[in-house]
C-alpha cells in the first residue's frame, strides 16, 4: 500500500518533470501563455517527490518490510532519528533525496517567474530534463518501492557506520541541497544561450542561488569532515578519498565561478569562461554521485554497487556533450573582447585566482579519476593518494592565501603601488610579527610559519581595509561599519568567507605539524600511559547493551597533574548485521588541544589505544561554518535596489 | 607630521626586527628524526588490505606490522627509496600512494603543468591591446537589426558596461587610486570600446534564417555522435573489471572459494603476480595456498594465508593456519586456531581433520575425538580414500577412549 502510493509519486513526478519540459518550451515560444501554463506541471514534480518521500519515511517508521529497501536498510530496533536518515542513507533513499530537492529548487525557481522573464521558461524546461533522468532513475534502476513477498519480520538495519553518528543523518541532505542547487545556475546558464540572450542577466538572476547552493556544500563538506573525524577512527578528518574529492571538486569549480562572475557583473569580462565554470560545476556534481553511487572506486564511502553507475556515467556525457556542444553554438554570443587594463589590478588577481582553483580542481580530478582511468584502460593498477594531493595542495592553498590578502584591496582596472602599499603595509608589518611570535614559541616548520602569516596578513588586510572606509564616514565607527556592509553585502560577506578559509588553512596545517600520536599503546585495567602531557590512565572496561547494539568500551582518564580533566570512553559498537564492529573514537575537545583516543582492540579486558593530540582542531570547524557564513550575508541583507543598477559605484572604498 | 613618522619607524624597527627574528628561526630549525622518516614513509604506502588507508592510518593488524616492518628497514640503515623498492617488489606499484612519474604515470604529473601553462598563457593574452590611436569617428545612422537581436543586446550591454567604467575611474580618481594620466589612459580606452561596439552595431545586418538552422543540424549530430561515443566508453571500460572486487582497493564482498575461472593450467609464480597485483582477491589467494599446501612449502602458504585471515577470515583459512601453526612448534596456539574454525562452521571438513589428529598426537579429549571423526565422515562431500583414511583414524580413536 505504502510502497504504492510511493511508486505512484515518483510516476506523478516523472509525468510532472514531462510535462514541465513541453509546457516550458510552449512558454518560451508565447510568452503571453505565462505561469499559468506551468502551474500543474509544477506541483505535480513537487507533489509526486514529496508523496514519493513520505512514502518511503513512513514506510521505514511504520517497519514496513514488504518494502525491499526498508527491509535492508531498517530494523525494528533501530533508533527513530536513524530511521528517518535511513530515508536517504543508501543508494535508493538517498536519488529520491536527490529528486525531492530538485522538485524544490525547481518549484523555487517556478515560484519567483514573472511575465516578462524571458529566462525561466527555457530554464524551468533544462531542470525539467534533469528531473526526468533522476525520476526515470527510480522508476528504472534504483526502484525505492521494489517489494518483498513474503516480507521479512524484521530487516537488517542501516549501515553501522552510518547509524553510528547523528552527523551522517544530517550530512547528506545539506551536500545534497549544494549539489543540487547548482542545477539552477547552469539551467538559466544554458537558457541564456539556447534562448539566445547573451549578457549577465542571467548571473544576476542566479546570483542568490549559487551563493546558497555554495554555502550549503561548505556546511556539507565540513560536517562530512568532522563525521570522519568523530566517527572513522582513524585520527583523521580528510584521506583525499575518491569520495570526499567528488565533493571538493565541485566546490572549487564553484568557488572560482563564484569569483569570475564578480568579474563578468563589473567588467563585463569572462563570459565564456562562467559559462564553461557553470557547466563544469554542474557535470561534477553529477560525477560527484557517479563516484559515489557507483562503487567504481571502491573506498570507505562506496556502499553500494549497482546499475545505476552505467546510467549516471552516460547521463554525465550526454550533459557534458549537449551542454558544451549549445555552449559551441552559441560561442559568438558570449564571446567577449580583451578588457583587462593591466594584470596589476583587482581583475588581475581575479584572474590569478581563477586560475589557482581551476588548476586544483584540475589536479584533485586528475588524481581521483587517474587510478580508475588507466585500469579501464590498461587494467593496471595504482593508487593515487595523500602524498599526491598535498604535495599539489600545499603550494596552491599558499598561493590561493596570497591572493586572498592581496585582492580585495587592490583597485579595480589599474592598481598603483603606493595604493596598494598604503592598504597592505600593516598588514605585511603584522605578518612578520605574528610569525616572529610562533617562532619564539618554538614552531620552526616552514609551513607553519607560512601559514600563520599568510592568515594574519588575510585577515588583517580586510580588518584594516574595513577601517579605513568605516572610519571616512560620518557617525560612530559601529553604525558606518553598518552601513558599509549593508551597502555591498557581497563584497563583505566575501571577506567573511576568506577569514573562515585562512582559519581553516591555520587549523590543517598546525592540527597537523603539531600532532602527537602514540599507536598501539598496550593496557591492562588499572595503568596508565604518560601521553603529550597528560596521565591516560585506564579504569575499567565496559559493556553495555543497547537496543540496536552492543557496545564494548573502555573508561579510560584523562588526568593532568593528578587531577582527573575527562573521563573518555572509546567504544567498538557492535551491530548484529556487521561482523566487524565498529570503533568509536573518543576525543576531549579543548580550545588548545584535542586529545582523541581510539580503541583498536580488547581481549579479555586488555586493550590497545590508539592516542592523538590535535592542537587547535576545533578552528577546522569553526573555519568552515565561518566561511559558509560568509555566504549568508548577501542571502539575509538584501543590496538595496540603487546599488545593483550602479555597479560601478565601488571606488568609495579607496581607502 | 613628526608623530607620524616616529609611528612609522617604530613599525620599521619592530617590522626589521621581526625579519631577524624570523631569519634565526629557519636557520635552526631541526631536521627529520627517524619516527618522523617512517611516519612520513607509512603515509606513503598503501594498506595492503584496508580500504584505501595508508600504512600509516591503517588501524588493522596487518597496518600495525607493516609499520614494524618499516621501522626495522630504517633502524637497518636504509633509504627511503630502498624501503619503498621493497615495498614495490612485495605488493606491485599499487602499494605507492605516490605514484612514481615513470611509464603511462608521467601524463599525471605532466596534465596539470600543461594545464597550468596553457592558463598563464590564456591570461597573458586576456591583456588589452592597445587601443586603436587616434580618436575613433562617431558614425551616424541607426542599426538596421531590431532592438531584440542578440548580437545588438550584446554590443548595447558592452556599451553600458563602458560607460559605467569611464563614470567608475572619475570616481576612482576623486579617491586617489588612479592618477590623471592612467584615468586619461582608461578613459580612451573605454571610449573606443565603445565607439567599436557602436560600429559593430551598425554594420550588423540580419542574419540568414538558414544559417542558424543548418548548425542547429550540424550541432544535433555532433552531440547525437559523442553521446555514442560516450556510450559506448561505458561499456567497453566497465567490461574488463575482474570478478571479486575491485582492483583500486577496498573490502572484497564474494565468498572465499568461488575461484573466477580454471586455475588448473596456471603455474604457481603466475598466480603470485596476479595476487601481488590483486590484494584482494581473495579466492584467488585462497587457491594459492592450497596449492602451496598439496606442495608442502607450508611457510609460503602461511604468508598468504595469514592475508586472507586479515582480508576475511574464513573457517577454512582458520584451519589450515591452525595446522600449520601446529606444526610449526605452537601446539596450544595451532589448537585455537583449528577450534576457531569450528567455532564459525562446525562441519569444516579441514578443521574437523586437523583438530582430531591433533588430539590423537597429544593424547589430549579421546572422546571428543571419536565424536569430531564421527562427523567427519557424516560428510558426504567425502572422496573414497578419504574415507576410508579417516574411517581407519576413526578406529583408532575408539580404541584409544575405550
Amino acid at each position: 500500500m505504502i510502497a504504492l502510493a510511493g511508486y505512484a509519486g515518483i510516476v506523478v513526478a516523472f509525468a510532472g518533470a514531462a510535462a514541465l519540459a513541453v509546457q516550458g518550451v510552449r512558454v518560451h515560444r508565447r510568452p503571453e501563455l505565462g505561469r499559468a501554463a506551468l502551474r500543474i506541471p509544477v506541483w505535480a514534480l513537487l507533489g509526486g517527490a514529496v508523496l514519493a518521500m513520505g512514502a518511503l519515511e513512513v514506510g521505514l517508521l511504520t517497519h514496513d518490510f514488504s518494502i525491499e529497501y526498508v527491509a535492508r536498510n531498517h530494523a525494528r530496533a533501530t533508533p527513530t532519528l536513524f530511521t528517518i536518515a535511513s530515508g536517504w542513507a543508501a543508494l535508493e533513499g538517498s536519488i529520491v533525496l536527490w529528486g525531492l530537492v530538485l522538485a524544490g529548487f525547481t518549484f523555487w525557481v517556478y515560484y519567483r517567474f514573472r511575465r516578462g522573464d524571458g529566462l525561466t521558461p527555457l530554464a524551468l524546461v533544462v531542470m525539467a530534463a534533469v528531473a526526468l533522468f533522476f525520476f526515470g532513475l527510480m522508476l528504472t534502476a534504483a526502484n525505492p518501492f521494489a517489494t518483498l513477498d513474503p516480507a521479512p519480520a524484521d530487516g537488517a538495519g542501516p549501515n553501522p557506520l552510518l547509524q553510528n553518528h547523528i552527523l551522517m543523518a544530517v550530512h547528506p541532505p545539506l551536500l545534497y541541497v549544494g549539489f543540487v542547487g547548482f542545477t539552477v545556475p547552469f539551467a538559466f546558464a544554458m537558457s541564456a544561450l539556447a534562448g539566445r540572450r547573451p549578457g549577465s542577466a542571467w548571473l544576476e538572476v542566479t546570483r542568490r542561488w549559487s551563493l546558497l547552493a555554495w554555502g550549503f556544500l561548505t556546511v556539507g563538506i565540513t560536517l562530512g569532515a568532522l563525521w570522519s573525524y568523530a566517527v572513522l577512527g582513524w585520527g583523521g578528518y580528510w584521506a583525499w578519498d575518491p569520495v570526499e574529492n567528488a565533493s571538493f571538486i565541485p566546490w572549487l569549480v564553484a568557488t572560482a565561478f563564484i569569483h569570475s562572475s564578480v568579474v563578468q557583473r563589473r567588467r563585463g569580462m569572462l563570459q565564456a569562461w562562467n559559462v564553461a565554470l557553470v557547466i563544469a560545476t554542474f557535470a561534477l556534481t553529477i560525477l560527484g554521485t557517479f563516484l559515489t553511487r557507483s562503487g567504481v572506486v571502491a573506498s570507505v564511502h562506496s556502499f553500494t554497487q549497482s546499475a545505476v553507475g552505467p546510467a549516471l556515467l552516460a547521463f554525465l556525457g550526454v550533459i557534458t556533450v549537449a551542454a558544451f556542444a549549445l555552449f559551441a553554438m552559441r560561442a559568438q554570443l558570449v564571446a567577449s573582447s580583451p578588457r583587462l587594463d593591466s594584470l596589476a589590478s583587482r581583475e588581475g588577481v581575479f584572474l590569478l585566482n581563477n586560475l589557482l582553483l581551476a588548476l586544483f580542481a584540475f589536479v584533485v580530478l586528475v588524481g581521483t579519476m587517474w587510478p580508475i582511468v588507466v585500469e579501464a584502460f590498461t587494467g593496471d593498477q595504482l593508487s593515487v593518494g595523500r602524498p599526491f594531493f598535498d604535495r599539489a595542495a600545499t603550494p596552491l592553498g599558499f598561493a590561493l592565501l596570497l591572493a586572498m590578502g592581496i585582492g580585495p584591496v587592490t583597485p579595480y582596472r589599474v592598481a598603483r603601488w603606493p595604493v596598494l602599499w598604503e592598504r597592505l603595509r600593516l598588514p605585511v608589518q603584522a605578518a612578520l610579527v605574528a610569525v616572529a611570535a610562533v617562532v619564539v614559541a618554538g614552531a620552526r616548520n616552514v609551513n607553519v610559519l607560512l601559514v600563520v602569516g599568510l592568515a594574519t596578513l588575510v585577515i588583517i588586510a580586510i580588518l584594516r581595509h574595513l577601517w579605513a572606509l568605516a572610519r571616512a564616514r560620518n557617525g560612530s565607527l559601529l553604525a558606518a561599519t553598518g552601513r558599509l556592509v549593508r551597502n555591498d553585502p557581497g563584497y563583505w560577506g566575501g571577506q567573511v568567507s576568506h577569514i573562515g578559509v585562512a582559519l581553516v588553512a591555520v587549523a590543517i596545517t598546525v592540527s597537523g605539524a603539531f600532532a602527537t600520536r602514540v599507536t598501539d599503546a598496550p593496557l591492562s585495567p588499572g595503568e596508565s600511559v604518560e601521553f603529550a602531557g597528560y596521565e591516560v590512565a585506564y579504569v575499567a572496561p565496559l559493556f553495555r547493551s543497547e537496543r540496536h547494539r552492543d557496545v564494548i568500551g573502555a573508561t579510560v582518564e584523562l588526568r593532568r597533574g593528578g587531577d582527573v580533566v575527562a573521563t573518555l570512553e572509546p567504544r567498538l559498537n557492535d551491530y548484529p548485521n556487521q561482523v566487524q564492529a565498529v570503533p568509536t573514537p573518543a576525543v576531549r575537545v579543548g580550545p588548545v588541544e584535542d586529545i582523541y583516543i581510539s580503541l583498536t582492540r580488547i581481549e579479555s579486558g586488555d586493550i590497545t589505544l590508539d592516542l592523538f593530540r590535535y592542537p587547535l582542531q576545533w578552528l577546522l570547524w569553526a573555519g568552515g561554518l565561518l566561511t559558509a557564513a560568509g555566504a549568508a550575508v548577501p542571502l539575509v541583507l538584501r543590496k538595496r535596489r540603487r546599488d545593483v543598477e550602479a555597479p560601478a559605484a565601488e571606488p568609495a572604498r579607496a581607502g | 607630521m613628526p608623530a607620524e613618522r616616529l609611528r612609522r619607524a617604530a613599525a620599521a624597527l619592530v617590522t626589521l626586527a621581526a625579519v631577524m627574528v624570523i631569519g634565526w628561526g629557519l636557520i635552526t630549525g631541526s631536521g627529520g628524526s627517524d619516527a618522523d622518516r617512517a611516519q612520513s614513509l607509512a603515509g606513503r604506502l598503501r594498506c595492503p588490505t584496508c580500504p584505501n588507508e595508508s600504512i600509516a592510518d591503517a588501524p588493522s593488524d596487518i597496518g600495525r606490522a607493516l609499520r614494524a616492518v618499516i621501522d626495522e628497514q630504517i633502524a637497518a640503515g636504509r633509504t627511503d627509496a630502498e624501503i619503498e623498492d621493497f615495498f614495490v617488489a612485495r605488493y606491485g606499484e599499487w602499494v605507492l600512494l605516490d605514484p612514481a612519474p615513470r611509464g603511462l604515470n608521467v601524463w599525471l604529473f605532466a596534465l596539470p603543468v600543461g594545464a597550468a601553462a596553457v592558463g598563464v598563457g590564456a591570461i597573458w593574452s586576456r591583456r588589452r591591446q592597445r587601443s586603436p590611436s587616434g580618436s575613433p569617428t562617431t558614425q551616424d545612422g541607426q542599426p538596421v537589426v531590431g532592438a531584440d537581436d542578440p548580437r545588438r543586446v550584446r554590443l548595447q550591454e558592452q556599451i553600458a558596461v563602458a560607460r559605467a567604467d569611464l563614470a567608475a575611474i572619475d570616481v576612482q580618481l576623486a579617491a586617489g587610486e588612479i592618477d590623471g594620466a592612467t584615468r586619461e589612459r582608461l578613459a580612451e580606452g573605454y571610449r573606443a570600446d565603445i565607439a567599436a561596439a557602436e560600429a559593430a552595431m551598425l554594420a550588423l545586418r540580419p542574419e540568414a534564417a538558414g544559417r542558424s538552422r543548418r548548425r542547429m543540424v550540424v550541432g544535433t549530430l555532433a552531440f547525437a555522435t559523442g553521446a555514442a561515443i560516450v556510450v559506448a566508453g561505458v561499456v567497453v571500460a566497465l567490461e574488463p573489471r575482474p570478478e571479486g572486487g575491485f582492483a583500486t582497493g577496498g573490502i572484497v564482498t564474494g565468498a572465499a572459494d568461488d575461484a573466477p575461472r580454471d586455475l588448473a593450467a596456471v603455474t604457481n609464480d603466475e598466480m603470485e603476480a596476479v595476487v601481488a597485483a590483486n590484494p584482494e582477491v581473495t579466492g584467488m589467494r585462497m587457491a594459492l595456498a592450497r596449492r602451496y599446501l598439496d606442495d608442502g612449502e607450508l611457510s609460503k602458504a602461511l604468508d598468504h594465508l595469514l592475508v586472507v585471515l586479515e582480508q576475511q577470515p574464513t573457517a577454512e583459512a582458520l584451519a589450515y593456519v591452525g595446522w600449520i601453526t601446529y606444526l610449526g612448534g605452537e601446539p596450544d596456539l595451532g589448537v585455537r586456531y583449528l577450534e576457531r574454525s569450528l567455532d564459525a562452521d562446525p562441519d569444516r571438513p579441514e578443521a574437523l581433520w586437523f583438530l582430531a589428529l591433533a588430539q590423537l598426537e597429544t593424547g589430549a579429549d579421546p572422546a571428543g575425538t571419536v565424536v569430531l571423526l564421527e562427523r567427519l565422515l557424516d560428510n558426504p562431500d567425502l572422496r573414497g580414500d578419504e574415507r576410508e583414511m579417516v574411517a581407519q583414524t576413526l578406529e583408532q580413536a575408539r580404541e584409544a577412549a575405550s
